[in-house]
């Protein structure tokens, strides 16, 4: 049997199989149709009930939009109500009725003209756009006039599909309850509908072009959201590959809320923080849906990254105050620039280096270059004012980089302090074990700094003298190489010992086996791409800090990584058969 | 009648949002707000004018208003558009 596959954008993740509901783009009849004098009176009347029922329409809208999806997507109906208030659009309409002697649907129509003109005229893209909402809202008024409502689509949950929504139409539609999905011809991943369907979990492919010519009423749908596929009348065997997909997706889903917003304890009561390793402020509402607790690691290069000239402080500061506007209360550990090295920075025309892992790098270069470092600390001293911020310094080789990062610090403070900036006077700071040299520092370290946060991924090249990207070599990178181990464990007890905070970020703490001899050495926080929060979760509450402790203490005499892991894993199998247990959320 | 120049100085100009607020204000007095720009002249309670005004960052508007509470109109209007609308930038 044929059927149709078509590829779109996938913007909100989710799977869903059901009838499809078309939706008929609202267009206004270019008919001009007159009207006897005497039923003008008559004719504004109808008109001003239309209007009745549209601001009933939108009030109604905007409550209901603000219970599920928040302040911040009603806001557009209290736009359109003032639109539909405004006297001058009003008395245009009256005026029209009045002296051309015609039907309310011919002066809606016209009015409708006459801003478009208006607003196609502007030369701001954004202020041209608003020509919609003004369509949006005299397509409504437009709709009222008939005097049969439209009966509400009956049949239940339905596949909606349309060309394109408008905002307010996309927010009215998918706020009912009644929608499974939504595919459409137009729009793009930062469009209102996929923002608005990714808040309210309804999978949504768009950028399909033509899928409402390829489908009518009554059609069955599968869509993809998460891949951007939509299947038109699938024989039964996809319907039921489909039917499994979406279980499992379901579980999925169902699984990492539970786990989500279980807390983060071990079985004997420990508790452990895992936290998301970020590039992007966006980033963070995700993180949290995970389980994250916070922001562990926000790696600032993008910034630098995204723009061939250098940021300016505006820049750094709208998207850090984003940030702890967006994690509030929770946390957020802002890394300094970390770049130079294999991450060029064409803006800063660093010269190429023999070895760039060895060479001007990170703090290093920022150091080096001070006019671009302050600017990005007073960005985040600004953005500190709601008292989450944290700063983190990486690439610390020696005790006199702290000395000079903290000097350079305590003036900006100064500075903002004379020009009456608020800032949080107790911004912790902190800085990266990377390299081996701070590693074995670490009891010197701790008393100048409030936080520690160790790079793994760094650290164990290092101390390994290993490139992981280099295939020849690859093969001695080992995270439980006892050396690393050794290291890694010193830290992390020397840490704990001085009552400071310890973090790893790097890639370790991601991974289930060393995550648990991290938790063993005395870890709390975790901090690792949030895809990772869930299994990592998962795995710590299965456990008890006590004898994983136990465990890890006796690991540490064994000679090699090998023997590390073997041990380990066998020994926590044995007390938990469930430990490393996949499960749903994989 | 009270006059003045004033700079748009919020990231997003007089948009959607920005026009919301400066006309639910607007309309707690009861005189006649006017916005020019260029040579386009508005009725500041009307957020459809104002939106074609396109008044967007560092544009400069003229607020022009008259009626019994003028003084306070002016005020609390200058105070937003100057407050940058309770916009972060």
């Amino acid at each position: 049997m044929e059927f149709v596959r078509l590829r779109g954008i996938a913007v909100s993740p989710g799977v869903a199989m059901g009838r499809v509901r078309v939706t008929e783009p609202l267009v206004f009849s270019a008919q001009r149709e007159s009207i006897p004098p005497v039923r003008v009176k008559a004719e504004r009347a109808r008109l001003e009930q239309a209007v009745r029922r549209t601001r009933r329409q939108l009030s109604l809208l905007r409550s209901k939009i603000k219970k599920k999806a928040g302040q911040d997507h009603a806001f557009i109906f209290d736009a359109h109500l003032m639109i539909l208030e405004d006297h001058t659009l009003r008395s245009n309409l009256d005026r029209i009725i009045a002296t051309e002697k015609v039907k309310a649907e011919w002066a809606l129509c016209q009015v409708n003209a006459k801003y478009r003109r208006i607003f196609e005229s502007l030369d701001d893209d954004a202020f041209r756009q608003r020509q919609l909402d003004v369509y949006d809202v005299l397509a409504k008024i437009y709709r009222n006039l008939k005097q049969k409502r439209e009966a509400i689509a009956a049949g239940g949950k339905k596949i909606l599909v349309a060309h394109d929504l408008l905002p307010s139409e996309a927010a009215g539609r998918l706020s009912r309850g009644n929608v499974l999905g939504v595919a459409l011809d137009m729009g793009g991943p930062t469009s209102h509908v996929a923002i608005l369907a990714r808040s309210l979990n309804i999978p949504t492919v768009v950028g399909l072009h033509d899928v409402t010519g390829q489908v009518k009423n009554g059609d069955t749908l599968i869509l993809d959201g998460t891949d951007g596929e939509v299947i038109i009348n699938p024989p039964p065997a996809v319907q039921r590959e489909f039917e499994s997909k979406k279980q499992r997706y379901d579980n999925y889903r169902l699984e990492l809320h539970r786990l989500a917003k279980m807390p983060s304890l071990t079985l004997d009561r420990v508790r452990f923080t895992p936290m998301a390793n970020i590039e992007l402020p966006e980033e963070i509402a995700m993180a949290q849906s995970l389980g994250a607790e916070g922001v562990g690691l926000f790696r600032s290069e993008f910034l630098y990254l995204q723009s061939a000239s250098l940021p300016d402080e505006d820049d750094h500061y709208r998207v850090y105050s984003q940030l702890a506007r967006s994690a509030y209360p929770a946390p957020v550990c802002i890394r300094t620039i970390d770049i130079g090295g294999e991450k060029a920075l064409p803006q800063l025309k660093i010269e190429q280096e023999r070895n760039p892992a060895l060479g001007l790098r990170a703090i290093r270069l920022c150091l080096k270059n001070r006019d671009m470092f302050r600017i990005q600390l007073r960005a985040i001293l600004r953005a500190s004012f709601l008292r989450n911020i944290q700063l983190l310094v990486p690439m610390i080789t020696e005790i006199e980089e702290v000395g000079e990062v903290k000097l350079l610090f305590e003036e900006i403070k100064t500075e903002l302090r004379a020009e009456k900036v608020r800032f949080d006077e107790n911004i912790p700071l902190g800085v990266m074990i990377e390299v081996p040299a701070a590693a074995a520092l670490t009891d010197l370290l701790v008393k100048e700094v409030d936080f520690l946060s160790i790079g793994t991924n760094d650290l164990i090249q290092y101390c390994l003298a290993v490139d992981r990207s280099n295939e020849f070599v690859a093969y001695l990178y080992k995270p439980l190489h006892p050396s690393v181990l050794r290291l890694v464990k010193f830290i992390i007890e020397t840490a704990v010992q001085a009552g400071r905070r310890v973090t790893v970020c790097g890639e370790m703490a991601a991974d289930p086996l060393s995550a648990l001899i991290l938790l063993g050495f005395g870890l709390r926080e975790f901090s690792m791409n949030p895809i990772f929060i869930p299994r990592i979760k998962r795995m710590l509450r299965a456990v008890e800090f006590r004898t994983v402790r136990r465990i890890v203490a006796q690991a540490m005499d064994l000679r090699t990584a090998q023997e590390v892991e073997e041990f380990v894993t066998e020994k926590i199998l044995a007390r938990y058969p469930h430990a490393f247990l996949k499960g749903g959320a994989e | 009648m009270v006059e003045k120049k004033l700079v748009i100085r919020n990231k997003l100009g007089l948009h959607a949002r920005a026009a919301v607020k400066f006309v639910n204000l607007a309309n707690r007095f009861s005189s006649k707000v006017k916005i020019i720009k260029n040579s386009a002249e508005i009725d500041g309670k009307s957020i459809l004018g104002i939106l074609t005004l396109a008044a967007t960052q560092h544009s400069t508007i003229t607020l022009k208003i008259s009626g019994r509470d003028e003084k306070d109109a002016f005020k609390a209007l200058t105070g937003l558009i100057n407050d940058k609308f309770e916009e972060k930038e």
